[in-house]
């Protein structure tokens, strides 16, 4: 992490609507004669808007292998939110079906797709492969719309899996 | 091309660490402890760029506050079995990282 800092702390800097965690601290904390103890301290990028949870948490890769969570479970069986359960990329293809979850113009999706693209670039750019896109759907209780209003919140995890391909060695450490 | 860097993020600070070395404080557990802060004026400034305040991090991060969700902190999801907790107020994740990792 110390060795990509500078670039990521430029990358922040330069993108600063960025949807890579954010990192606010990295320590390193020795009690007696114990073994260092090394923390970091980031951002929660799922955060609880006014308290409240999200009512859909994806963890998306991109992939379809091994990307499915509710696998077992019926259509019939997915009417409630599965709130803090984290589901993956195979689950949103079927919920998208089943719930309508948002519609996005091109105003809007134009400006997020073009931010991702960015922040993939770099994190390729940085070597680091395991990573993915966390999505938070929450349906806004305010009755006035018919179709469901979602608000989205859109984070990369990047950092949350720092899983970098070392020099000269094809493994993941 | 020529790099541009502000002013609280120098290069050198990239590598800095800060020790602090001190009893703590009301615990008075009576063990040396140890404290090293990796690049601190550059998380300093990124802690700025967020509107973070170094007071926002203790105040969500007060162990009194968070016995519960040290105790059910996930032994790591990810790949790297890492232990991570989110504090009470889910501001922010704390996640152990290797000497790998750090550096």
């Amino acid at each position: 992490m110390l060795r990509m800092l500078p670039e990521y702390y430029d990358y922040m800097e330069q993108e600063p609507d960025s949807f890579i965690a954010k990192m606010f601290g990295m320590f390193s904390v020795k009690i007696d004669k114990f073994e260092s103890l090394h923390v970091m301290i980031m951002q929660n990028t799922m955060p609880h808007i006014d308290g409240a949870e999200m009512h859909y948490v994806f963890d998306m890769k991109g992939s379809s292998i091994n990307r499915e969570v509710l696998k077992k479970k019926k259509n019939s069986e997915l009417k409630r939110p599965t709130g803090g359960r984290v589901l993956k990329d195979l689950d949103y293809v079927r919920l998208k079906e089943l719930k309508n979850f948002f519609n996005l113009d091109e105003d809007m999706s134009e400006p997020i797709l073009s931010q991702l693209c960015k922040d993939s670039s770099f994190l390729m750019s940085q070597q680091f492969m395991d990573y993915s896109l966390l999505l938070g759907i929450r349906k806004i209780e305010d009755g006035s719309a018919p179709d469901e209003s979602t608000k989205m919140n859109l984070a990369n995890f990047a950092i949350n899996e720092p899983s970098i391909v070392s020099e000269g060695n094809a493994g993941v450490q | 091309m020529t790099r541009k860097r502000t002013i609280g993020a120098r290069e050198d600070d990239f590598v800095a660490v800060e020790y602090s070395k001190e009893e703590f404080g009301t615990l008075n557990l009576n063990r040396k402890v140890m404290v090293k802060t990796y690049a601190p004026k550059t998380f300093q400034r990124v802690r700025q760029m967020c509107g973070i305040e170094d007071i926002d991090i203790l105040q969500s991060l007060d162990p009194s506050k968070n016995v519960r969700p040290i105790q059910n902190a996930g032994l790591g999801a990810g790949a790297s079995g890492s232990f991570f907790f989110f504090s009470f107020d889910k501001k922010f994740i704390l996640k152990t990282m290797t000497e790998t990792e750090i550096n």
